[in-house]
């Protein structure tokens, strides 16, 4: 029985809240299966500005800030020349390096209390399985900050309205929410891709860019084995081709817009299907289609399967998953109940750990203790160095396909974090860490009683924690 | 290097140690004077370098025909053999290449003909002609060598915040990363040893060998840095981080390193731009290595590699999709021994690619990246 909570705690969730351990016991299937009915709990409310807003204002901070710049030049220039002396050193329009720049401001004004907010999330939730599912979907449909500052400023509105409201939902839903977000038409290079043959290719000359295609067919939905050729790419690219987003100096800017001038006119052939439709249509029947295709559950299942068991999953849990995905076209809360009831999940050692565990709160006090507390930058500075790297800075090209489907534990591995024990690899460490975490965390406080009676305990004991779930990364 | 007055209490405290750094405390009977000493430095480029933006094939007219805003004429590059020309971002491997000490070859891809990523860096690294192995080639290099009693060591060592697949396996290997954090006291540490060895001897041992490997990093003055900057700087730094732990008497020999970012899809560069800049920085840390590797540098083997080259042709947003064929670099004091170091392998001049590939009717940069789309 309280392995089983272990589990539920561990395996799916992130980990007790104080006092929670001792409710979990009760009926760890039923703790979990209880979160399946409440979507609602994925989403946060918090008062966030929409991706587009906040791209509008990130672009108008950089434009206000070149305007200054240039203006700075000009004055320069006319006191140099009044002067008539050499050139004055920081002519060349390099910002001033004490204050801020406009990547910089953005960082801090838009990203960051992103980062503080699921953060708070994580630390507070009574429904870890949603917040594992949202790190799970938010690695498999991985956007990185490392793109630069416009996926930095859209990072955390893509992970709120593109991830989190369909955990729960159809796979097919999250795809087109994912594939028509301008984070992730930025980070996969779609906005200006551009049928050769359209009015906009024709006039200009511009052309494709497979980049989006070939993620989604590769990493998003059929996986790399899943059966398509070069030439599904590049006609898949041609699909999506005005799959963009508004100027981000528009009024109704940074949002997607498909634009006609720039799609490429005809039907596609993909996988063997034709695509006759005009304009999104076709792009979003590609996308239909690909996300029932039988090598996408295949693909979603494996990933599920080692993101929540082991790196080799037990095959018969992957055959279970892929055939719920298949049998209900990809309702996710299906094929999650799927997981939750197989006996391979409770039977299997060694939990994967939690991916991101609880932060404490500063001093340690419980995060949930002061649920008014606007905001605290302390949290943010340590959310950024513990759970940042978790899920959003992590860029494509860092892949091997094992870290890929780990990308969600990478990091730097701190000096100190590495043995030289060949049969346990840099990632065997972590795990190592984490089990170790884990059990100190149980040892502190085995019984689930902090919540009612050991505020000093805990507060003394937090602070550890928290700089070891950072090098945990 | 401190001495050796009392080996028996070094050894026992090497045991419970751990004995990570093992070679930084022995006799230095290890190398024999007069013996070689070879140090080979893999380098892994993650994402794609575009070979014909860093070697491109000048004297090609379907470079300029394929390239468009991506050529680079004769004011952005350093002029190699008349055909070839290295972009201009790359002098300290320019310097070299005159010095007769770096190889350049064209046209080489792994047996990889698909464009992901994952699985082409899986075959780069791994050596077999499928991706999914889990064992990295130079690893399996490693584990064979000899290890004699006069311990050549053969711990390899990874720099940067993850193993690369290329040296997993069943080696031993020692991974270095700068450090975003401040160190915690000796005391602290000693502290959590303590901890550890008593809940988690696996986790223990780990410990106990990156505090050796922090110590001599710090003896050897391979300072931390902050995380921050750009690729210039963090590319550079770790370059330097590798050579001085290389560059000791009885340190590794062997290392691996990646830097991340050449995956070029859109406003590629290669003048002024993003590529330069990657470039340059790569230039920047093939500088810092002959630098700190100083006397040994002549001993040295530096290899660049990446998964796959990019397509000849521009794509539709100033960059260049996924491709196969790119370049490969071989730098260092001990490249190609007595034979020609000049010497630039490219399709028109190697026969044996010729022979692979023959293709007489496309242009030599259509060859030397495989097709364009």
């Amino acid at each position: 029985m309280d392995r089983d909570a272990t589990t539920a705690l561990t395996r799916f969730a992130l980990g007790p809240r104080p006092g929670e351990r001792a409710e979990v016991a009760r009926d760890p299937r039923g703790w979990l299966l209880a979160q399946l009915g409440r979507p609602a709990d994925a989403l946060i409310p918090v008062p966030l500005p929409a991706s587009d807003a906040a791209l509008r204002s990130f672009i108008a901070m950089r434009d206000q800030d070149q305007r200054a710049q240039r203006l700075d030049i000009e004055a320069r220039r006319q006191r140099q020349t009044m002067l008539a002396e050499g050139p004055l050193p920081g002519l060349e329009g390099q910002p001033d390096p004490v204050a801020p720049g406009p990547e910089e401001r953005g960082r801090r004004l838009l990203y960051l209390p992103e980062v503080e907010a699921r953060t708070r999330r994580a630390l507070t939730t009574p429904a870890g399985l949603l917040e594992r599912l949202v790190l799970f979907w938010a690695n498999h449909f991985a956007v990185s900050i490392r793109k630069g500052g416009l996926v930095t400023v859209l990072i955390g509105g893509f992970e709120r309205e593109a991830i989190r409201p369909h955990v729960l939902g159809r796979f097919a839903d999250m795809l087109l929410a994912v594939e028509r977000h301008p984070a992730m038409i930025l980070y996969l290079d779609n906005e200006r891709s551009t049928g050769p043959n359209s009015p906009t290719g024709r006039a200009r000359g511009r052309s494709l860019n497979e980049n989006l295609a070939r993620e989604i067919l590769e990493l998003h939905t059929l996986g790399v084995d899943g059966g398509y050729t070069q030439t599904d790419v590049t006609s898949f690219a041609k699909a999506i081709t005005g799959w963009t987003m508004t100027g981000a100096r528009d009024a109704d800017g940074g949002r997607f817009v498909f634009r006609a001038n720039m799609h490429e006119p005809g039907a596609q052939r993909i996988l063997g299907r034709d695509y006759g439709q005009a304009g999104e249509a076709q792009g979003r029947a590609v996308l239909a289609d690909l996300a029932v295709n039988p090598s996408t559950a295949r693909h979603i299942a494996r990933k599920l399967a080692a993101h929540f068991v082991a790196d080799q999953p037990p095959p018969a849990l992957v055959a279970a998953l892929a055939e719920s995905f298949r049998r209900t076209d990809g309702d996710l809360k299906e094929v999650v109940r799927t997981l939750i009831l197989h006996p391979d999940v409770w039977a299997a050692p060694g939990a994967q750990a939690a991916n991101a565990g609880r932060v404490p709160d500063r001093d340690g006090a419980r995060p949930d203790a002061a649920p008014d507390r606007r905001s605290d930058p302390g949290l943010a500075s340590r959310a950024r160095t513990a759970l940042s790297r978790a899920a959003l800075t992590e860029g494509l090209s860092r892949g091997h396909g094992e870290l890929a489907r780990a990308r969600h534990a990478e990091g730097p591995a701190r000096s100190g974090a590495c043995r030289r024990d060949a049969a346990r690899t840099s990632r065997g460490c972590r795990r190592a860490r984490r089990r170790s975490l884990r059990r100190r965390a149980e040892r502190r406080d085995p019984h689930g009683l902090a919540a009612g009676g050991e505020p000093a305990a805990s507060r003394h004991a937090a602070p550890d924690v928290a700089r070891d779930a950072a090098e945990v990364r | 290097m401190t001495a050796v007055q009392c080996p028996l209490a070094r050894r026992s405290f090497l045991a419970g140690s751990g004995a990570l750094f093992a070679w930084a405390f022995m006799p230095r009977v290890a190398s024999a004077a007069g013996a070689r000493d070879p140090r080979f430095l893999t380098i892994v480029l993650r994402g794609g370098l575009d070979g014909l933006s860093a070697v491109p094939a000048i004297g090609d007219p379907d470079h300029v025909r394929l390239r468009r805003e991506l050529d680079l004429d004769a004011s952005a590059v350093l002029p190699l053999d008349g055909f070839f020309a290295l972009n201009r971002s790359m002098g300290h491997l320019h310097r070299l290449w005159l010095r007769r000490e770096a190889t350049i070859v064209h046209a080489v891809a792994t047996p990889y003909r698909e464009r992901s990523h994952f699985d082409g860096q899986d075959v780069l690294e791994t050596g077999l002609d499928r991706a999914g192995g889990r064992e990295g080639w130079l690893a399996r290099a490693l584990a064979t060598l000899p290890r004699g009693e006069r311990t050549r060591p053969r711990t390899g060592l990874a720099v940067g915040p993850a193993t690369p697949l290329i040296l997993r396996g069943n080696a031993e290997i020692v991974s270095w990363s700068p450090q975003a954090f401040p160190s915690p006291g000796e005391d602290t540490a000693r502290r959590l040893l303590a901890l550890y060895e008593a809940r988690d001897p696996a986790l223990a041992a780990a410990l106990a060998a990156g505090m050796e490997t922090g110590r001599v990093a710090q003896r050897e003055g391979v300072a931390g840095f902050a995380r921050s900057g750009g690729p210039d700087r963090v590319f550079a730094e770790q370059a330097r981080a590798a050579a001085r732990f290389m560059a000791l008497e009885d340190g590794p020999r062997v290392a691996a390193m990646s830097f991340d970012g050449w995956d070029t899809h859109a406003d590629q560069g290669p003048r002024n731009g993003r590529l330069a800049r990657l470039l340059g920085a790569l230039d920047g840390a093939v500088g810092a290595l002959a630098d700190e590797l100083g006397p040994v540098w002549n001993e040295t083997v530096v290899a660049i590699v990446t998964e796959f080259g990019r397509t000849a042709r521009q794509n539709g947003t100033e960059g260049t999709d996924h491709g196969t064929g790119t370049i490969a670099l071989l730098v260092g004091g001990a490249v190609a021994g007595g034979t020609d170091r000049r010497r630039l392998a490219g399709p028109r001049r190697r026969p044996a690619v010729r022979r692979a590939r023959p293709r007489p009717d496309a242009g030599s940069a259509r060859r030397a990246e495989g097709r364009a789309r």
